[in-house]
Formats: structure tokens, sequence, C-alpha cells
């Protein structure tokens, strides 16, 4: 059976995983990104805090997912929650990172006049940090997007949700008729996906950078 | 030149200011007290480091003061609310800081929209600014910084730093980072502005030509905030209260001071003029009896036209009109003497003609005339260094 007579078959079943995905992967990138901004802008103010926060997410990194869903797995249990913390703690690496390296960018000038015309912290956070470090806190939330839709595949080892099923299940059949249909089915809705988060985060930066600093 | 205006009451008096950064053992700025009068414009002049921006950030608290007192028009603002008091003091800094991603009417809105003023008076306000630095507004309100010149830039930081109404401006190297030409237009508009304004404002410069053509009064800044000396750009240049402030002045004060006298205050020659229109047998006539052996030709509004010596007139011409050199070199009475120099030295060093406001001859000013002033201060400063000579004298005599 060729690839699209298979998909045309089993499009519901596709279609169905895709969803699970997405959602699980947009739940984690607006959950990482809420959290990695805050976690951003309380750090850059102090080197320490910087280079705590650096480090702390940074550790994620070194340590292989699959180990991480078996540290999660005696406190949150086989769940979604537990692929949800894993892609969390993932994507706030980039987040955190490039909001504290965004708000760190923002040219002490510009701060030093708003500051002399009698701007407090918050405002000076909500109308001029935050609005000059978006796009590269914008940059972060794409790279942590991207990074959470590849891994949101294995979270088919903790509980059977998203694309990682069909990757998995067409791996585990190898060599039996239509495993590679399936395995490439859940490969390229991955990608499919990746692509149209992207695109969405572009129009999102399209609508929301300022005309004043757009590239 | 500025007039003046230190017989006023001081908007701002520095007490005894101190500031001590952390892990340094000697203050940056050390007791310094000093008086600015409202509506003067004073100049902090002084090598790098000696503390002139740490003085100046500690007016609006950016740097908060280790000890001392700061008081603005007769309250002291050491401990109040530092937002509140810098919505009350303008402030310029060399590099702008303009907001990036607010337009120039929004940047230029940010301290009356912080001041809380109803939405049309901001409005009206912004282009009231942008035309006071002339920006038009319908044309530059709606562009982001980036879409303006380095010295555009500079004048929506000036706008920006008074629409909330100020009765302080702070600028600090406000024109440092821009070509000389830009800076000496900025400079000139600056004066201009400020005569219509009136600000108490508290410039610093590394530059002692910027500081004498700015200031009412120029605070010499020495080391760690040590005020050499305070006072106006004649009483800095003529007479320098010590070897630092001479050596910081630099070669050259007299020429300086050139800078500093305006042209109606030397006399006007009065010179022989004609009209293009008139007869060139008359005309030659002239030239022949004046003592400069040439006639400045007028048309019809009164102003100057060209030179005619002898020479143009032979053979005769049937008409004036194109004949002679043609005369350039105007100036109007609020020039200096300096910029009177300059143009003679660049033509024929004949003299330069003085004009009024609607450019009608007034007369002609020649080098025996400035070199009559130069002479005049000259005399004065030495008097002055036999006076400061004799004074040092009697008093180590007494020690
Ligand atoms: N934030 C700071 N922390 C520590 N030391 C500082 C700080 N700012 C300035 N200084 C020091 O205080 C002294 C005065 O600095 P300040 O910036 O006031 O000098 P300045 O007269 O404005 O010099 P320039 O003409 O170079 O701008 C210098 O020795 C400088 O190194
Ligand atoms: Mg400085």
């Amino acid at each position: 059976m060729s690839f699209t007579e298979w998909l045309d078959r089993n499009r519901d079943q596709v279609r169905e995983l895709a969803i699970q995905h997405a959602d699980l992967c947009l739940t984690a990138v607006v959950v990482a990104g809420l959290l990695g901004v805050a976690l951003g802008v309380l750090a850059h103010r102090s080197r320490l805090a910087t280079a705590a926060a650096q480090a702390g997410t940074s550790v994620v990194f070194t340590v292989p997912s699959l180990a991480l869903v078996g540290l999660l797995i005696p406190v949150t249990g086989l769940t979604r929650d537990t692929v949800l913390v894993m892609l969390v703690l993932y994507a706030l690496v980039p987040i955190v990172r490039n909001t504290i390296a965004g708000l760190r960018s923002v040219d002490g000038a510009v701060l030093e006049a708003a500051r002399g015309m009698g701007m407090g912290p918050v405002r000076l956070l909500l109308r001029v940090q935050l609005p000059l470090a978006w796009p590269v806190i914008l940059a972060g939330l794409r790279v942590g997007t991207q990074l959470v839709l590849g891994l949101g595949a294995i979270a088919v080892y903790v509980t059977r949700i998203g694309l990682g099923v069909l990757i998995d299940a067409g791996l585990a059949r190898f060599g039996m008729p239509n495993s590679v249909n399936q395995a490439l089915a859940g490969t390229l809705g991955v990608a499919v996906l990746a692509v149209a988060f992207d695109l969405a985060w572009q129009v999102v930066g399209r609508l929301t950078t300022p005309r004043g600093i757009r590239a | 030149m500025p007039d003046r205006t230190d017989a006023g009451r001081p908007m701002l008096r520095l007490r005894e200011l101190t500031k001590r950064y952390r892990g340094q053992d000697r203050p940056a700025v050390d007791r310094l007290s000093l008086d600015v009068a409202a509506g003067e414009l004073m100049v902090f002049v002084g090598p790098s480091g000696c503390g002139k921006t740490t003085t100046l950030k500690m007016i609006n608290r950016l740097v908060e003061p280790t000890s001392g007192s700061i008081e603005l028009d007769g309250e002291d603002v050491t401990h109040v609310d530092p937002n509140r008091l810098r919505r009350r003091i303008g402030y310029v800094i060399q590099q702008t800081g303009l907001l990036p991603h607010l337009t120039v009417g929004a940047n230029v809105a940010l301290v009356p929209r912080l001041l809380g003023w109803p939405s049309a008076r901001v409005r009206a306000r912004v282009d009231e600014m942008l035309e006071l630095v002339g920006l038009d507004p319908a044309e530059h309100r709606d562009r982001y910084p980036r879409e303006l010149s380095g010295g555009q830039q500079q004048r929506v930081g000036v706008a920006r730093a008074l629409a909330g109404d100020p009765p302080v401006l702070l600028m600090d190297e406000p024109f440092g980072a821009t070509d000389p030409l830009t800076r000496e237009r900025l400079q000139n508009e600056l004066l201009r502005v400020q005569a219509e304004v009136r600000k108490t404002i508290v410039l610093v410069t590394h530059d002692i030509d910027e500081a004498i053509k700015l200031g009412d009064r120029i605070a010499v800044f020495g080391e760690r905030s040590r005020l050499a000396q305070v006072g106006t750009p004649d009483e800095v240049l003529g007479r320098p209260a010590d070897p630092y402030v001479k050596r910081f002045v630099g070669a050259g004060a007299s020429l300086k001071r050139l800078h500093l006298v305006r042209l109606d205050a030397v006399p006007a020659r009065p010179f022989p003029t004609a009209r293009v229109t008139d007869d060139p047998a008359l005309v030659r006539d002239l030239v022949v009896r004046s003592r400069s052996g040439s006639v400045l030709l007028l048309d019809a509004a009164e102003r100057p036209v060209a030179w005619v010596a002898a020479d143009d007139l032979t053979p005769l011409p049937a008409d004036l009109a194109g004949v002679g050199l043609p005369a350039t070199a105007t100036l109007t009475a609020e020039a200096t003497l300096h910029d009177a120099l300059d143009v003679m030295l660049g033509t024929d060093g004949a003299g330069v003609i003085l004009v009024d406001g609607d450019g009608r001859f007034r007369g002609v000013v020649g080098l025996d005339e400035v070199m009559a002033h130069v002479a005049r201060l000259h005399a004065e400063s030495r008097r002055h260094d036999v006076a400061a000579a004799a004074a040092l004298g009697s008093a180590e005599g007494a020690a």
C-alpha cells in the first residue's frame, strides 16, 4: 500500500493523534513561556541569579529525556502530566536564556533616559524592557516550541498519546506491512506541526513587534 | 552673548554634595556646593572622570548622593520620591536614549503622559515641542527614531526633555556625538530655544569652546569635582582663577574671547556706497575720491551687491549690473568678532560688511577695528595679571 493510500485509510487516527500532540506541546509552550519569561525577568538583574538560572536550566539539557521521565514517574505517575513537566523543563532552557539575553541587550542609554524621565521599575519593565527584549524572547519561544514538538514524540513511552504513538508502533512492527508508512506518518506529522507552529510564531511576531524595532 | 542671570534666586542649590561609589576609597564628587540661578545656563566643564556626570545625575537622583543636599526651587529634594522629582527635571544625554519602539511623537509625549495630562493637551504639546526644536510635526511625529538623522534625534531628545515643562533641564554632553557642523547648528538652536523658554539648564561638556559659547556661567571642574572657578565665560577666559584653569582654557584664550564679543561692540566704519542703477561715470568719480579706492554697490533694497574699484570701471561700462567683485562677506550685528575675523581671513582681508536683519547695508568692519578691540582685551588681562601677582605677593609677604 502506498503512503497516501495508508494515510487515507487511517486519516481519523492520525488526525486525533496530531491534535493530541499539538495540544500537549502548546500547553507546554504556554506554561514554559509564562514561567520562563518570569524567571528571566527575576534573574536578569543580578549576575548571580542569571548564572543560577542558566546553570539550572542547562542541567535539564544534560539529563537524557528518558532519564528525566524516569525521575518524574515516581512523582506524577504514568500520566500526561509527567510528559508535560518534562516538556516544560526543556522548553524553559531557551526561553529563560533568551529572556535574560534580551533584557540584557536593551541599550543602557535607553534605560537611563527612561529612568531619568521618571519611569518606575514596573513601568520600565512593561513599557520599555519587555517590548525591546521581545524579538529575542520570541526567538527563544520559537526554539522552545520546536524542541517541545520533537520531544513530544517520546510521550508515548509514558502514556499512549501524540504522534509518537505512530512512530513507536511503526518501529516496533518494523518489516511488517505498512510499518514504514505508520512511522513516516508520525514523523511527517511532527514536521508539519513544527512548520505550522513556526508560521504561527512568525505571525505573532509580526503582530507584536513594534515597527520601530522590526528588523 | 547671553545675558547674566545670576542676580536671580537660585533654582538649584547643591550643598556639600558628595558621592562615594562603592568599592572606591576616594569620593567621585567631594563636598561640592554650587548655586544655579533660575533661567541660567550653567556649563560644567572639566577633564574626563572629574565627576561632572556624577554631579549631574545626583541632581535627578539617578545617582543617590552619599551626603549633602539638593534644593530645587527652595524645596529640599534630597529625599523625595525620585520618580516624581525626575518628571520635574528634563534630562538629555549624548546617546539620546530615545525609546526605539515608540514614534517620535510618543517619545515626546512620555513625560506629559506620566504627569497625567489630558490627551488633547499632550497632542498639542508634542507638536509645540517639535516645532520649537525645528522639526515639522506633521512630517516627523509618526516616524521612528531610527528613521531620523543623529542631529534630528538629538533635537527630539531636547523636545522630549522640555515636554513636561520642567523648570530645570540637565544635559550631559548633548552634542558630543555629532559632527562639527551639526554640533554648531544644535548649539545655536539650543541658544535660540533657551532664549524662548528660559529654563534653568545645567549642561556638561568637556569642550571648553562649547562651554564658552553656551554658558551664562561656567563651572570649571578639577580633580574630584574641585570647583576651580565658577564665572562668566569672559571671567574664565580673561581672569582665570589659577594656573589649572589657565591651562584648561588653553592657548588662544584671547582668540576665544572674540567669540564673546558681538560685532556691534566695535564701531562700524561708514563706507562710500552707490546704487547699481547709478550712472557709471558718477560712480567712477566717487571711486577716485574714496580713500580705499573702492565703492560698495547696493541694490534697490540697500543690500550689498558688489565692490567696485577703478579697474572695474575702465573702460566705462554702459551700466553697473555684474560689475565688480561680488560682495558676499556680510554679517549681522549678532555675529561675533570671531566670525568677522574668520570671514576676513577667508576673503581678501578687506573687511566684512555689516547688514541688518533684512540684509540692508549698515557699515564695514575692518581688521583694524578688530585688532583695536583685541588690544583692549589684552590690556585688561595684563592689568588683571599684575593685580593678581601683586595680591599674591602681599599675601606671601603677610605669611
Ligand atoms: N557607576 C559607577 N561606579 C563606580 N565608579 C563610578 C561610576 N560612575 C562613575 N564612576 C567614577 O567616578 C568618577 C567620576 O565619573 P564621572 O562619570 O562623573 O566623570 P565625568 O566628569 O562625567 O567624566 P567624562 O567626561 O569622561 O564623562 C570616575 O573616576 C569614574 O570612574
Ligand atoms: Mg560624563
